[in-house]
């Protein structure tokens, strides 16, 4: 009888033991590290929804989204997110720019609100010392992130010259539904496994971007990523 | 005598002069005449607002959105094989004027009008690689391609992105190119991954009567451009495109002049910046 009871409470304590544990587990960041998805609240602009659709597609591939919609960040907060080492994935929706002349940019950047003349970030505002070596992707979905391609000191090139694995941006202007569109597409195809250059590649031949500025990608560092 | 002769000379330089500025006074403007003969609507201030009231206006016109009154399981046929999709998302297409849904399949996803349940757009990522060249995959999109439409008459385009080569036809009224267009991408393993059709159905060209065809050349004219331009533009604006789409309203056929421009935007601190946006304007 005393051996009966012995068993019972064992048994209880470990079904109490795996509920306790549980909780804590799927609360805790997921496997692959937290992914922020940043997103500018323009006037007339929805840089939101999409960063609010991509986050199923995340939480699918054990990241654990961040999403951050706000007008008032700054470039130490911009900072922030991509130095942090719980980060591994930084996503922003917003309006971009470039710095000096489109053909002679010294820089490009992203706005962080409506005011004129705007808040931005720029690739001229992250240190040469930053390490961003905790990132696996940066995206900065804005007209020309990524101006002039790999060679430029855009932003895209920027983040990878500091230790980012991936990162990807736009040469020209983009259309502000048109992106929102597209960044839903890429997590797609990123979740089914394609790596960000297959992604991009069958986006710019697929009928809802082909012949348009989405299809003039910029992709710095390791253009074969995964995240599934 | 010497005098009065002058005097005549004067007088009918004078008159002439007159004649020439009255005449110039009185000639109707090419640009006005036209733009009073058409309707002429804004339609929105950039790429991505419709102006809410407008004819073509509709809600969520901006992203991607989700809608619980569409079915929520689909079976395309395409290409002799059915597809069973389920429902992804809605989008507002080509310049607001009709609404395409998506359905999920297991490698991709396709896009159906909802009036017509008419095949919008496909995507297939489960592709082959290997080794076939750009003028290989011409051929299969071509024979696609003639399935919808009559490619000649249709301005051709190619593109090649990683593996994929993409093959696009655009219809074309007095040289200007139109949203009518027929998209086909095979990979380079002759794989089809991606087509898609924006022939807004009943006005395609095969079907648009001569009348229709003849009002539509009217309505894309140099003329009614000049005018749209004057009307809407900016005297400073660089246009970089002109495309256009048309569409019926109250059965009268319409075409929305899209006007891809650069401004300047002058900024408080006397900073001068550029912007480009696109001008929409409906002409009935």
């Amino acid at each position: 009888m005393k051996k009966k009871l012995k068993l019972l409470c064992i048994a209880l304590c470990l079904i109490v033991m795996i509920c306790t544990i549980s909780p804590i587990n799927a609360s805790a960041t997921a496997a692959n590290g937290r992914a922020v998805l940043f997103g500018v609240t323009n006037s007339g602009h929805n840089h939101t929804s999409c960063l609010t659709t991509i986050s199923t597609n995340l939480e699918n591939c054990s990241f654990t989204p961040y999403t951050s919609f706000s007008t008032t960040k700054t470039v130490s907060n911009i900072l922030s997110y991509l130095d942090n080492n719980t980060n591994t994935i930084f996503v922003s929706r917003s309006h971009g720019y470039y710095n000096g002349s489109i053909t002679t940019q010294t820089g490009t950047y992203i706005k962080l609100n409506d005011s004129s003349p705007s808040v931005t970030f720029s690739s001229l505002d992250i240190p040469a010392t930053k390490d961003l070596s905790n990132l696996k992707l940066a995206m900065f979905i804005g007209c020309y992130t990524g101006l002039g391609g790999s060679s430029e000191p855009n932003l895209v090139n920027t983040v990878v010259a500091r230790g980012a694995t991936t990162a990807v941006g736009f040469k020209q202007s983009i259309s502000c539904s048109g992106a929102n569109l597209w960044t839903k597409n890429f997590f797609e195809l990123m979740e089914d496994g394609y790596t960000v250059y297959d992604s991009c590649s069958l986006l710019a031949v697929s009928s809802s971007f082909m012949g348009t500025t989405l299809t003039d990608v910029t992709i710095c560092g390791n253009k074969y990523l995964t995240i599934n | 005598m010497t005098n009065r002769k002058y005097v005549v000379v004067f007088v009918s330089i004078f008159l002439s002069i007159l004649i020439f500025l009255c005449g110039c006074a009185n000639k109707p403007n090419t640009a006005n005449s036209v733009a009073d003969k058409f309707e002429m609507i804004e339609l929105n201030n950039s790429a991505d607002s419709a102006v809410k009231g407008s004819p073509l206006w509709k809600e969520n016109f901006t992203s991607p959105y989700t809608d619980d009154a569409v079915d929520t399981v689909f079976t395309l046929d395409f290409q002799n094989t059915n597809y069973q999709g389920e429902y992804w998302y809605s989008v507002v297409e080509n310049n607001n004027t009709y609404i395409s849904d998506f359905y999920k399949v297991e490698h991709g996803w396709f896009s159906i009008n909802r009036e017509t349940k008419e095949l919008l757009s496909v995507l297939f990522s489960d592709y082959e690689k290997g080794n076939k060249t750009k003028e290989e995959c011409k051929i299969l999109a071509e024979a696609v391609a003639k399935q919808y439409i009559d490619i000649d008459k249709y301005y051709f385009e190619e593109s090649v992105n990683g593996d994929f080569y993409g093959f696009k036809y655009t219809k074309l009224i007095n040289a200007y190119p139109t949203n009518e267009t027929l998209n086909v991408a095979f990979s380079n393993g002759g794989t089809l991954v991606s087509f898609g059709k924006n022939m807004l159905n009943e006005y395609n060209v095969d079907s648009i009567s001569q009348d229709e065809e003849e009002r539509l050349d009217e309505l894309v004219s140099r003329q009614t451009t000049n005018a749209a331009k004057e009307r809407f533009l900016e005297e400073d604006d660089k246009i970089i495109e002109t495309t256009y789409n048309y569409v019926k309203l109250d059965g009268k056929i319409c075409v929305i002049y899209n006007f891809h421009i650069v401004r300047e935007i002058k900024e408080s601190d006397g900073t001068v910046s550029t912007g480009d946006t696109s001008r929409l304007i409906l002409v009935k």
